[in-house]
């Protein structure tokens, strides 16, 4: 009697669909930056920093228009032709000076006395050569970089100081004008 | 009095902006915008009559009346957008002197921009809100820019003033 036993298996161990699907899942976490056979490594952790505190800006308000009110005054030394038009925009950045200064006072009187013992006069400080454009075009980047710290200094300041500084950046805006 | 030369390239406004209103504006903050509104009001009237007197700067003029209407515009918005209101201009306005000739409307303008920056300053000193600290530096400088414009036109000197609006 023949017997009809169901022949014997001779195929490999592992299945080759489960063999690509396994070298496949492996190629994706390695694509994916994974590596399954990596010890584990150090946590990483987000940490923020604290924004650094808001400083006062009135010493960088009054820094700069005494810087820009000296290169006034040497420009006007430089070329006498300019006098007419940059003595009056000096006479504003002194003006300036005197009201940031006396401002500084009303809550620190040391601060205040400190500056106004600098003196407004440098010769050495430099003004741009090559003709009067020059110079002009100077004092007009003076004047518009002025206008910009005075501009982002309102926001944040007290209202008093706010309405200050917004009418020396108005001046300012002005004095483009005069410089255009 | 010989007619000045037109200034060559009139100041362009700035483009007034009402964003970022607050949803209810603060009494002292209405009050004050409902001033610069009233400044504004008056200055487009005002360059209607200077307009007629002073033709050697009708290009600088029509320029700055313009600016003027557009704030005027951009502020009622922000004093209805806070819930206050914004009073409509009056016909006419009575005149600190009257105007009669070029020299008369340019010393108009020169009453009508330092009303209109002391308004804008008084804003900026009424609020603790950013957009409208931005708005009163946008009228103040424009009230400048254009005072000094109109001086210049004039050959005025000097053509600045160190505090604009300071009263």
């Amino acid at each position: 009697m023949h017997s009809s036993s169901p022949p014997a298996l001779s195929g490999p161990l592992i299945a080759r669909r489960t063999l690509l699907v396994g070298a496949g899942t492996a190629a994706a976490l390695a694509c994916a930056g994974c590596n399954p056979f990596a010890t584990p490594t150090k946590i990483t952790q987000t940490v923020t920093a604290a924004p650094a505190p808001v400083a006062d800006p009135m010493p960088t308000l009054i820094a700069t228009t005494r810087l820009h009110l000296v290169r006034l005054t040497n420009a006007i030394a430089a070329d006498k032709t300019l006098a007419v038009q940059l003595t009056p925009l000096r006479n504003d950045r002194l003006s300036h000076l005197t009201g940031l200064i006396d401002e500084l006072g009303r809550t620190s009187p040391q601060a205040a006395a400190v500056e106004k013992k600098k003196p407004n006069a440098d010769p050495a400080i430099s003004v741009p050569t090559g003709g009067s454009v020059q110079v002009v075009t100077g004092m007009r980047s003076d004047a518009a970089l002025a206008q910009g710290l005075f501009t982002d200094a309102v926001g944040s300041a007290s209202r008093y100081r706010a309405a200050l500084f917004g009418s020396i950046a108005a001046c300012l805006a002005s004095h483009r004008v005069v410089l255009a | 009095m010989s007619s000045p030369t037109p200034s060559a390239t009139p100041a362009a406004p700035a483009t007034p902006t009402t964003s970022a209103p607050p949803a209810k504006l603060a009494a002292a903050a209405a009050k004050a915008l409902q001033a610069a509104l009233a400044a504004e009001q008056v200055a487009v009237w005002a360059y209607d009559l200077v307009a007629a007197y002073d033709t050697a700067d009708a290009d600088t003029i029509a320029t700055i009346r313009a600016g003027h209407l557009a704030r005027q515009g951009a502020t009622a918005s922000l004093l209805l957008g806070g819930g206050a209101a914004a009073p409509d201009p009056a016909a006419a306005y009575a005149l600190p002197k009257p105007v009669t000739d070029t020299a008369s409307a340019r010393t108009l303008t020169a009453i009508v921009e330092n009303d209109c920056a002391q308004a804008w300053r008084a804003v900026i000193g009424a609020t603790d809100t950013g957009s409208l600290r931005t708005a009163g530096l946008a009228g103040l400088s424009d009230s400048a820019v254009w005072l000094t414009t109109l001086k210049l036109a004039a050959k005025a000197n000097p053509s600045t003033v160190p505090f604009p609006g300071r009263p």
